[in-house]
């Protein structure tokens, strides 16, 4: 195994995955990418990611279905997971806390850099 | 011998008067003084008389007996008349109390105790003729005696002026009795033994006294128990036509029978025989209208089984008429009575408005007649052949015809007589005088109930109208869901593509898919800028719509305006030196954290910004940015040195896509929602918008918070 950091992109979008993904290669990650919550959990336990990128609007069960089951399955509660959605809103956020997510941007208005930089920051730490 | 009866005859009348009165009113306490009143009268009228009369030991007894009994009826004649007369309950408490009666009657009683005393009179019998002498306590008697009769006219005379209507007729001619009768017996029993000093001649005189006093007991019986307002003078011509009807009867009868008796039978007739005639012929005269009453009555019922008073039945018809707005019932009752007075084989209506067929015909061949009453039985011109033989076949006897002003509104026909016998003129005029007013009353009905129905329908069409709407409504409302689900949908797909644009954008800017020169740098982030406008953009349209549909809300947090007014400083940091201005922003230190929607106050501070940068002037623009913590507020203000805003334009800057001249003239792609929705979320959020501004010299546009937003801790959201 690399010593690169392994992050795992959960998006139903293929255009933004595919960003994501160039950006995230770009930065010396490696990463892997699925279109729905029931692959992302099975990915989650498969790939072992060290963060999970997760977007919340996602057909049959949802980021935060998702973001729940991670949380409370032992082996996948300490991956931290930044939720990237089109959703705003303060239920969202708070749902999204709940379901321990570490941050939670909306996508239209955070840029690259900074999840990037959140990303460094929160991988620093693990 | 004649007086005597006369005398029996007055007292009577005057003791049934007030039986009468009683028996019709038991309860009214008028009544009862009244019949109080009339036996007192009576006492002392037999004992005034007998007194003058039989001259021997009882006269004095009698003589005791008639003075205390006057006193006694007069007492209970101003109890009646309080009682009568006094309505006002209150004035009523304060004279006639059960005090004052007990009190007066307990005076009536000292003195008549006082009069067997032989205090007040005495007879002197002596002579053979009766002498009245008055002693020492006589003027104290006469005193009490006179204050009855003065209180009674003074309540008599108040009450007359005060009262109306009914009132004042009865006071009147209590007013008239009283009088006649004080004015008869004074003079007979005072003034005329005074002028003459010989009371026994006079005792026929006493007659007149006597009858004024039945007079007057009359006319009180009259005035307690009419309860219809009538007028005195109908009573007084009736009752001079009677006396003089009877007189009439009285000369006819008697004049012969002396006659015949004095020349035929040579039998002569003393002055009482005469008078008894006459008295016996009166009571036949008087007994002959009631007796006549009673027996066509009785004969009614024997031989003429179907007698009826005309109008009785109409009152009863117009009873039933007033009580009944419904058509059906009104044709069913009016039948009803028609049929039980006329007795028809059957009666029926036949309706213009709920006709049928061969209905139609029949009341069209009856109003060509014209007439208000057909009677088969006298159709005789050949233009009626077809209606006679149409009646004929369909059995009607009478048809009438019920007409308003205006409209006729159909027939009531009747058959034959159960009887057989055929309509008589009573029966027919009966039938002229209740058509009209059944046709007027039915016609109502029939309208109040086109009115009723109408209503119903009219309220039905109402729930109809209201349900469309309410449909139509839901229909709307459903459009406008989807219009703000179309927004949103279409605001959020825009941003997903831009999002990328300016991913990879960003990329290359940093030099992640190679190295890049400084042209090309230059190039691409001005593409980023344009991105990051669209984005703006979106997101403002977003809010606008959100806005217009009542669907804007804050979503609040924790948020530290200097880190938010730092990056957004930085974020246009580029564009304010690729257009020469000068950007300055001193963070605060230790700034409180604020409960406010993060993202639209980002945008509300770009815009400012934004605005500052691209409303400057070339030459030494500057834009500095503040945000400082005061006493109470917390304050952010862009202030420029730019073009700044006219003054006429200041009311209309921050409405929806209102763009200045001299901004136009900048920038000419400008949206014109930017300050619009600055106020708007300011507004929201709480704050105030600041601005100020001078043409030509520059602006400050900001906002600014109280204090009583911050929150003590300054956990970020995790």
């Amino acid at each position: 195994m690399d010593d690169k950091k392994r992050i795992l992109i959960v998006d139903d979008d293929d255009q933004i995955s595919k960003m994501y993904t160039t950006l995230l290669n770009i930065k010396g990650f490696t990463t892997e990418r699925v279109n729905n919550g029931e692959d992302a959990i099975a990915a989650t336990l498969e790939f072992k990611p060290d963060l999970i990128l997760l977007d919340i609007m996602m057909p049959e069960i949802s980021g935060f279905d998702v973001a729940d089951i991670l949380h409370n399955t032992e082996k996948t509660k300490d991956i931290p997971i930044i939720v990237l959605t089109a959703l705003g809103g303060k239920e969202y956020r708070d749902k999204a806390t709940a379901a321990g997510v570490a941050y939670y941007f909306v996508k239209s208005e955070v840029d690259l850099d900074l999840i990037a930089e959140k990303i460094q920051e929160l991988l620093k730490s693990s | 011998m004649f007086l005597s009866v006369l005398i029996s005859i007055i007292s009577a009348g005057i003791v049934l008067a007030g039986l009468m009165a009683l028996l019709r009113g038991p309860k009214r306490a008028q009544n009862r003084w009244f019949f109080i009143f009339t036996i007192f009268l009576a006492v002392w009228i037999v004992s005034n008389f007998l007194d003058s009369n039989f001259v021997n030991s009882t006269t004095d007894i009698l003589l005791k007996i008639d003075f205390s009994s006057i006193l006694f009826t007069a007492w209970a004649l101003l109890q009646f008349t309080l009682v009568f007369l006094i309505r006002n309950a209150d004035k009523k408490r304060l004279i006639h109390t059960p005090t004052f009666t007990i009190t007066s009657f307990l005076l009536n009683v000292m003195f008549s105790l006082l009069i067997f005393l032989n205090l007040v009179v005495t007879g002197d019998i002596s002579t053979g003729k009766l002498i009245v002498d008055y002693m020492s306590l006589s003027w104290a008697y006469i005193f009490v005696f006179l204050a009855y009769f003065v209180i009674v006219f003074i309540i008599l005379t108040l009450k007359s002026r005060r009262s109306k209507g009914l009132e004042k007729s009865a006071v009147k001619i209590i007013y008239i009795g009283l009088l006649i009768a004080l004015l008869t017996n004074i003079f007979t029993n005072l003034i005329f033994p005074e002028l003459f000093s010989v009371r026994s001649t006079v005792k026929e005189l006493n007659i007149i006294g006597y009858g004024g006093l039945l007079f007057m007991t009359l006319m009180i019986y009259i005035a307690i128990t009419t309860q219809k307002l009538f007028d005195i003078r109908i009573v007084i011509a009736r009752s001079v036509g009677y006396v003089l009807s009877f007189a009439v009867i009285v000369v006819i009868y008697v004049t012969p029978t002396i006659l015949i008796s004095t020349h035929l039978l040579n039998y002569r007739l003393s002055v009482a025989k005469i008078l008894y005639l006459v008295a016996v012929t009166c009571i036949v005269a008087i007994l002959f209208q009631p007796l006549r009453s009673f027996f066509n009555k009785l004969t009614n019922k024997v031989f003429y089984r179907n007698y009826y008073e005309i109008q009785d039945v109409i009152d009863k018809l117009g009873n039933l008429l007033v009580g009944s707005v419904d058509p059906e019932e009104i044709k069913h009752k009016t039948l009803e009575l028609l049929t039980g007075v006329l007795k028809p084989s059957y009666a029926k209506y036949l309706l213009l408005v709920n006709a049928r067929e061969g209905d139609e015909q029949i009341i069209h061949g009856l109003s060509m007649t014209n007439k208000e009453l057909i009677d088969t039985d006298e159709l005789s011109s050949s233009a009626s052949r077809h209606l006679y033989e149409a009646m004929v076949s369909n059995n009607i006897a009478l048809a009438l015809r019920l007409r308003t002003k205006h409209d006729v509104l159909g027939y009531i026909i009747f058959g034959y007589q159960k009887s057989g016998s055929s309509y008589s003129d009573v029966d027919k005029r009966l039938l002229s005088i209740a058509a009209a007013e059944i046709a007027i009353s039915l016609q109502n009905a029939l309208r109040f109930e086109e009115i009723q129905r109408f209503n119903v329908t009219l309220q039905a069409k109402v729930d109809e109208a209201t349900k469309e709407l309410k449909k139509t409504n839901e229909k709307l409302r459903a459009i406008d869901e989807t219009k703000d689900d179309f927004i949103s949908l279409a605001s959020h797909q825009l941003r997903t593509p831009l999002s990328i644009i300016k991913g990879y954008v960003n990329m290359v800017i940093h030099g992640d898919a190679g190295k890049i020169n400084e042209q090309q740098k230059d190039f691409l982030e001005l593409a980023m800028l344009s991105s990051e406008n669209m984005v703006s953009l979106v997101t403002e349209l977003l809010n606008i719509s959100r806005i217009t549909s009542g669907k804007f809300s804050l979503d609040v947090g924790p948020v530290n305006l200097a880190d938010v007014v730092d990056a957004e400083v930085k974020k246009l940091a580029n564009m304010a030196d690729s257009r020469k201005v000068a950007l300055t922003f001193h963070k605060p230190h230790d700034f409180p954290t604020l409960l406010l929607d993060e993202e639209k106050i980002r945008q509300v501070i770009a815009n400012f910004i934004d605005n500052a940068i691209y409303y400057s002037k070339h030459k030494n623009a500057k834009i500095d940015v503040q945000l400082t913590s005061e006493d109470d507020d917390i304050v952010f203000k862009v202030i420029d040195n730019g073009i700044g805003v006219p003054l006429q334009e200041r009311d209309h800057l921050f409405t929806k896509f209102y763009r200045a001249k001299n901004a136009k003239f900048v920038r000419p792609n400008g949206t014109g929602v930017g300050l619009y929705l600055a106020k708007v979320v300011i507004n929201e959020e709480g704050g105030n918008l600041i601005f100020e501004s001078k043409e030509g010299e520059g602006s400050t546009f900001g906002f600014k918070f109280n204090k009583n937003k911050i929150i003590q801790n300054t956990n970020k959201a995790q």
